[in-house]
């Protein structure tokens, strides 16, 4: 059994050594930015962040598994009005997982048949910088604003299709992209804007002020799902 | 057409793997399996303490039961992997300390309502598969309330352990030790002879399974309450590790 151990950390130590590839793990990373254009009164609002992707697949001989994604990186925060702040969250749909690390792959390879993980994988970190491109509906980011932005509980759901009712009248969603871009990851708007959030960080609260440790899977309160993660993830907390 | 519970229990421990953060099949929502309805899942917030480590579990109802089923190694990559190994597999080698072992205490105290000591809990039973069945294993020879492993990682040193740790720091309330384990043993005694099994699991860590026994020791007090408590709160089978199917192939039984 000794040598079953012996053998495990040998294993990490060829790959810590001489690099994962060596022994069939495959890495991909890029940096997207999402970019939110909405129409005001007072004309074309537009914001945006930056985060850093990383997927990888591991080797057949582990039995393969598919690919594993990590995010680091910032929600789109945009100020509407004063007081009034859209975010367009590092989550999809409420039902949807895998956002936004896989997003990338849905949006420019959408049918999945013509190329292989890998491919892909090399396609987005070497070929598609500067390409920008429309992100579907089914694509979107989550979209939430704060009736009091001093308030998490208050966090509600902003329908794409009808800003007015967060924002008033005369305010819609022109489109949400997504590019491929070298720019450096965005930091350190999302704390500037919400006062709260680095002690939600610390504490380890979603937004209803609970630390959870068997957390609801649905609810009609839009903060029982909603965490910290969701709106800042990765690097130091 | 009726499901068997085992047939059932390996369904969960595989559904495990689909949900919750780098699900392996995206099914794209929804919050059943069969007619087993998802009621929670540990926290999934990215940057959250349970992603950093690797861990993951969902509780289900099904047939007015619950299910706690606790998802196994991510292998998508390294990355997760390493989480995994670091966090998770070091429960196989006997450290009850890793963190996934005690997110997995969390996690059924959190959904049972009950302290891992308090017993029992009644209509619930503990699954999972590879690391998670070790995960499932680990919690219910400690809280004594049922499990089922697929093809799973050891658990036993480190629930010894863990329950050990639990003992001599005065947590272990509301299930007073059987003191049959320690017969003849004075509770002076007991400390010691506890601390020197710690000892000993410790350098029996690279030894999956296996027990102290050895030429140049003599077997003592410590080792049979050791095998003792073995063999009261565990009854397991030996399986492949080789075994793919899931076929049931371990039990724990209640005392």
């Amino acid at each position: 059994m000794k040598t079953w151990t012996l053998g495990i950390l040998g294993v990490l130590a060829v790959a810590m050594l001489s690099g994962c590839e060596l022994i069939g793990f495959k890495n991909w990373e890029w940096h997207q930015k999402i970019t939110v254009e909405v129409v005001g009164p007072s004309g074309l609002i537009t914001s945006d962040s930056v985060i850093e992707v990383r997927c990888g697949t591991s080797p057949d001989w582990l039995g393969g598994g598919g690919m594993g994604c990590q995010v680091k990186g910032e929600a789109v925060a945009m100020e509407i009005a004063p007081g009034q702040v859209l975010f367009a969250l590092l989550k999809g749909d409420p039902e949807s997982q895998n956002y936004p690390a896989k997003v990338a792959y849905q949006v420019f390879f959408p049918n999945r048949k013509l190329t292989t993980v890998e491919e892909r994988g090399d396609l987005l970190e070497r070929e598609f910088r500067g390409d920008r491109r429309d992100l579907p509906r089914q694509n979107y980011p989550l979209l939430v604003t704060f009736t009091d932005i001093n308030d998490p509980k208050t966090i509600q759901r902003v329908d794409p299709d009808d800003f007015g009712a967060a924002f008033g009248p005369g305010i819609w969603l022109k489109h949400i992209t997504l590019e491929i871009t070298d720019e450096p990851v965005t930091e350190g708007k999302i704390e500037s804007v919400l006062g709260w959030f680095l002690n939600y960080v610390k504490n380890g609260y979603r937004v209803n002020g609970v630390k959870c440790v068997a957390c609801p899977v649905s609810s009609h309160n839009l903060a029982d799902l909603i965490g910290t993660g969701e709106f800042k993830t990765g690097g130091k907390k | 057409m009726s499901v068997s519970p085992e047939l059932m229990y390996a369904i969960l421990s595989m559904d495990a793997y689909n949900r919750g953060y780098d699900p392996g099949i995206d099914y794209g929502g929804g919050n059943s399996i069969a007619n087993a309805t998802v009621m929670q899942e540990s926290d999934t917030s990215l940057g959250g303490d349970d992603v950093a480590a690797g861990f993951y579990a969902v509780e289900y109802m099904w047939n007015s039961d619950t299910i706690i089923s606790y998802r196994g190694t991510n292998t998508g990559s390294e990355a997760e992997l390493l989480a995994d190994i670091w966090n998770g597999w070091t429960v196989g080698g006997g450290f009850s300390a890793a963190s996934q072992a005690g997110l997995a205490i969390n996690f059924y105290e959190a959904v049972t309502g009950q302290s891992l000591y308090d017993g029992v809990v009644a209509n619930t039973l503990l699954t999972g598969h590879s690391l998670g069945g070790g995960l499932a294993g680990f919690v219910s020879a400690l809280s004594k309330t049922g499990g089922v492993g697929f093809d799973h990682m050891p658990f036993g040193l480190a629930a010894w352990a863990q329950y050990a740790s639990d003992y001599i720091a005065g947590n272990v309330t509301g299930n007073a030790p059987d003191l049959s384990l320690f017969e003849g043993i004075s509770v002076d005694t007991i400390k010691g002879d506890i601390l020197l099994l710690m000892n000993i699991v410790y350098e029996l860590l690279a030894c999956f399974r296996c027990y102290p026994r050895s030429s140049s020791m003599q077997p003592s007090a410590g080792d049979v309450i050791f095998e003792r408590f073995l063999s009261i709160h565990l009854d397991v089978v030996e399986v492949s590790f080789g075994d793919k199917l899931g076929i049931l192939n371990e039990s724990i039984h209640e005392r």
